[in-house]
């Protein structure tokens, strides 16, 4: 505690030091023997913040160090230096020459071996993917917008090793399928917290598909560095910035779900249409980014009673106060109204919503608003400090089930989030990432009554690079609190080690842990659903998660290999169950379930063509999870998950193809299947995608692509839970143009 | 055919009792819900167990429109499975507990109970319901 207690009283001391240092940087401007510079992406012409000038003597020895601005700027002095090596992440090394003048401009060649990639989320600051001791998938733009016409779920289930059931998600088996039981993956929108405060679980449709500019997915325990929830994994959703010149982008979808093969499903009548429309703007006025984009969307559905329409905006502004801050603030906006479909009537009505009692819902109409900014300071040439804030709204109420009836459940919920962040390289070879945060939560709803919860955490993590090894050591201490109970409290701890053997060849090895505190929903639901009463649990207890993993991964310029065994245990999972209450059956939520989760996960990519016009991925994941007191196998988890890309582009035409095999889960929530008529049909699941794309000049000279995507082509019937037919065949007609 | 996954089960597979239900009346005092419950304890029984009986399957339900139009309405019924009573019940008042009314037997006032056990795969109709919102047939319920 001392040690942690030492880095937050640096945190705040070092502003004034470099300060100081700042003044007397100035005063070295019209210092003759002092080279100014700038070093910027020489494709984009962006700046480069935070690489390393490094000044060398004649025989190429370091002299001096320093970092650049977020210009891109440096000014280091000439005394004794010969040569500069310019490094940066996603960059090749470049050493010049010192010139005879004392201004220079540097562009560097961006120097990405395929799956060599940078990630943000693994450590909480900038580093190469195979430079941390945990396995990490990374997803870009292209495939998520081509992935995801309604909503951002449908892109995770491309990512190797993870797996969407409705809308949870379950990273190598960390979940299952729970109803209202929250999010066991920590999601976070640009670094921040990304989940509700009643039910603790995502709200996918809020989320701008359109400026989205990559998602990272760190896989395993990660609560040593993000606290609660982290049980499974983390998953960063990350979005663009602003660009230097005014840009903007429109795009259209419309297209239509087929009609079923069986006449018993068929649904005379039913629309089965869907389309969308998301526009945007970006671009910079004077030194202040600005970013917007909107979406509408309509989609009648393939089920009966499951229409939709949903509308979003987000608006983002990035700004510099100096040199050395940059600022950056988004807000977010969603509404959404969609039919109360819960499960089917029966097998035989696959499409048709139960008429039984508890499975009638009304339409449910929600609303979601969020707020983000932080501040990036680089207060000296080692210490980046990290201030972040965002308050997250969300609302959703509920029509009555039959007209005259009474309301269904409503629920205001608020998350008020904030941090700070410190990343240091201040001693030799040691990189440091410290913080401070606290969470304060407020929920008013009839489901779950007023309640409010308080979370404050603090963590350390220092990486030691020994080269070729880096050693990772974490901790981090957090303590929640709801309304006058007593506090519950986690201590996570990590390790990790990574070792280069050179020639892309990489090894790691880590163990971790991770804890879930029970969600406000969880503790404090006191409900009838049909008539069924389920009661609260205030004496709820955190989940715990502990995990292992061996990996190695190999790159060269056309094929990536990556590879991983895991373990896991589970303790205290919370989960539903029948419990008497007062003589009558209800149900209430326990931590009831000790698991075990072994597995195996591989990843290829490969591009067989000197060019990238043909590029193939396959990744596999093996997970064994079953209760280490019944042996049982656990719950919609998959033992088998493969999902397969194949794309190719032939001039103007990008043609590709997903394919995801889902084995059948070995067991199901009994619950559920009491509940739901035939709620125990389930099968394998062979999903294949096929598109293809055709970009053309059109108006204006401008760029026009035109896409036709076909997801589901097989028109495989299966279900991600009980009573549930996921989306069958349909057929989606896309035009975007970007100006 | 190659890969097709889930189907419709065979018609052997379940078995539904289906009927029309023919409205009389008005409602002397609210509905909140309105449903046709086949419920395999003979009357009479407490209120109450209309809830236990729902969550331990041995009540199936099916819920209406307070709209009282006369409609059809089907029920998937456990096969080999013994039911006694058929009636339409409207909840009234908030205690989910309490505030039940019987509003339509598929027999006469007089005989309440009902006795049938559906083979797999049958597909029994012509069970019909009688709702008299003017005239409240014997409840079933234990005061």
């Amino acid at each position: 505690m001392r040690v942690i207690i030492i880095v937050l009283i640096a945190q705040v001391i070092i502003p004034f030091a470099a300060i100081a240092q700042e003044g007397r940087s100035a005063t070295d401007q019209s210092d003759a023997l002092t080279l100014y510079g700038f070093v910027k992406d020489k494709k984009t012409q962006e700046p480069i913040a935070g690489a390393t000038i490094d000044a060398l003597s004649g025989n190429k020895e370091s002299v001096r160090k320093q970092i650049t601005k977020v210009s891109g700027e440096f000014r280091i002095k000439k005394e004794g230096v010969a040569y500069i090596r310019i490094t940066a992440l996603g960059y090749k090394d470049t050493v010049i020459r010192i010139p005879g003048g004392n201004n220079l401009l540097i562009f560097l060649d961006q120097k990405p071996l395929l799956g060599e990639d940078i990630t943000v989320t693994a450590q909480k600051h900038t580093t190469f993917t195979q430079d941390v001791p945990i396995s990490i998938s990374v997803v870009k733009s292209p495939e998520i917008t081509e992935r995801s016409p309604e909503a951002l779920d449908y892109t995770l289930r491309y990512i190797p090793g993870v797996s969407v059931t409705e809308s949870q998600v379950s990273i190598r088996g960390s979940s299952g399928y729970a109803r209202s039981v929250g999010s066991r993956v920590l999601f976070l929108l640009d670094g921040m917290p990304y989940l509700s405060a009643d039910n603790g679980d995502i709200k996918f449709d809020a989320l701008p598909i359109m400026n989205i500019d990559r998602i990272e997915v760190v896989k395993g325990a990660g609560s040593a560095l993000y606290g609660s929830s982290a049980l499974g994994g983390v998953i960063n959703v990350i979005t663009r910035k602003p660009s230097d010149s005014l840009h903007g982008a429109i795009n259209a979808n419309v297209g239509m779900y087929d009609q079923v093969k069986y006449p018993e499903w068929q649904i005379p009548g039913l629309g089965r249409k869907f389309a969308s429309l998301e526009g945007g703007l970006t671009g910079t006025a004077g030194e202040t980014g600005l970013l917007g984009s909107f979406a509408v969307r309509r989609n009648e559905g393939y089920r009966l009673g499951d229409d939709s329409y949903k509308s979003s905006g987000f608006a983002k502004i990035t700004t510099p106060f100096s040199d050395h801050d940059r600022f950056e603030t988004s807000v977010l906006v969603a509404n959404e109204n969609h039919g109360g479909f819960l499960f089917w009537k029966d097998l035989d009505h696959a499409l048709t919503p139960s008429d039984s009692l508890g499975a009638v819902n009304g339409r449910i109409h929600s609303f979601k608003a969020r707020i983000q900014s932080s501040l990036q300071s680089i207060l000296s040439d080692h210490f980046i400090l990290t201030s972040q804030a965002s308050v997250h709204y969300t609302n959703f109420s509920t029509d009555p089930s039959l007209p005259g009836g009474l309301p269904g459940p409503h629920s205001d919920a608020t998350n008020y989030y904030l941090a700070f962040d410190g990343n240091s390289d201040i001693f030799n070879s040691v990189y440091l990432t410290t913080g401070i945060l606290g969470l304060y939560q407020t929920v008013n709803s009839d489901l779950y009554q007023t309640h409010h919860g308080l979370t404050l955490g603090a963590f350390a993590q220092a990486e030691y690079r020994l080269s070729p090894l880096i050693f990772t050591f974490g901790l981090r201490a957090d303590g929640v609190r709801y309304d006058d109970s007593s506090s519950l409290g986690s201590i996570s701890p990590k390790f990790g080690v990574t070792f280069d053997a050179g020639e892309g060849l990489n090894f790691r090895a880590s163990a971790g842990t991770g804890f879930r505190a029970p969600t406000i929903a969880e503790k404090y639901i006191d409900q009838y659903f049909s008539l069924i009463h389920v009661i609260p649990n205030p004496e709820l207890t955190p989940e715990k998660s502990y995990s292992t993993e061996i990996g190695g991964s190999y790159r060269t310029h056309n094929i990536f290999l990556d590879g991983a065994i895991f373990y896991s245990t589970f303790d205290n999972l919370i989960e539903a169950h029948f419990v008497s209450n007062n003589g009558t059956q209800a149900i209430q939520f326990g931590n009831l379930t000790k698991a075990e989760i072994f597995g195996h996960e591989e990843v290829i990519e490969f591009y067989p063509l000197s060019n990238d016009d043909l590029s193939l991925r396959l990744g596999y994941t093996y997970v064994f999870p079953q209760d280490r007191v019944t042996k049982q196998i656990l719950n919609f988890r998959p033992r088998h998950l493969l999902q397969a890309r194949a794309e190719t582009k032939l001039g103007p035409l990008t043609i590709s193809s997903d394919f995801r095999y889902i084995s059948r889960y070995e067991s199901v929530d009994s619950i559920l299947i009491k509940e739901v008529p035939n709620g125990d049909a389930r099968v394998d699941a062979y999903i294949l995608d096929a598109r293809i794309a055709y970009t053309a000049l059109g108006l204006f000279a401008l760029p026009v692509t035109f896409s036709f995507q076909i997801q589901n082509l097989l028109n495989y019937y299966y279900v991600e839970i009980a009573g549930n037919l996921a989306p069958i065949r349909n057929f989606t007609l896309r035009v975007e143009t970007i100006f | 055919m190659f890969l097709r996954g889930l189907s419709p089960p065979p018609l052997s597979g379940i078995s539904t009792l289906s009927g029309n239900i023919h409205f009389i009346g008005t409602p002397k005092d609210s509905v909140q819900i309105l449903l046709v419950v086949l419920v395999e304890a003979k009357p009479p029984f407490l209120a109450s167990y209309l809830l236990a009986g729902a969550v331990n399957g041995s009540i199936l339900a099916t819920t209406l429109s307070t709209t009282f139009h006369d409609t059809a309405y089907s029920i998937t019924v456990m096969p080999d499975t013994t039911y006694h009573y058929l009636a339409v019940a409207q909840k009234y008042g908030y205690d989910i507990n309490k505030d039940w009314h019987a509003v339509g037997f598929a027999h006469d006032a007089n005989d309440s109970s009902l006795s049938f056990t559906l083979k797999p795969g049958e597909q029994r109709t012509g069970a019909d319901l009688v709702v008299n919102f003017d005239s409240l047939p014997r409840q079933p319920f234990i005061p």
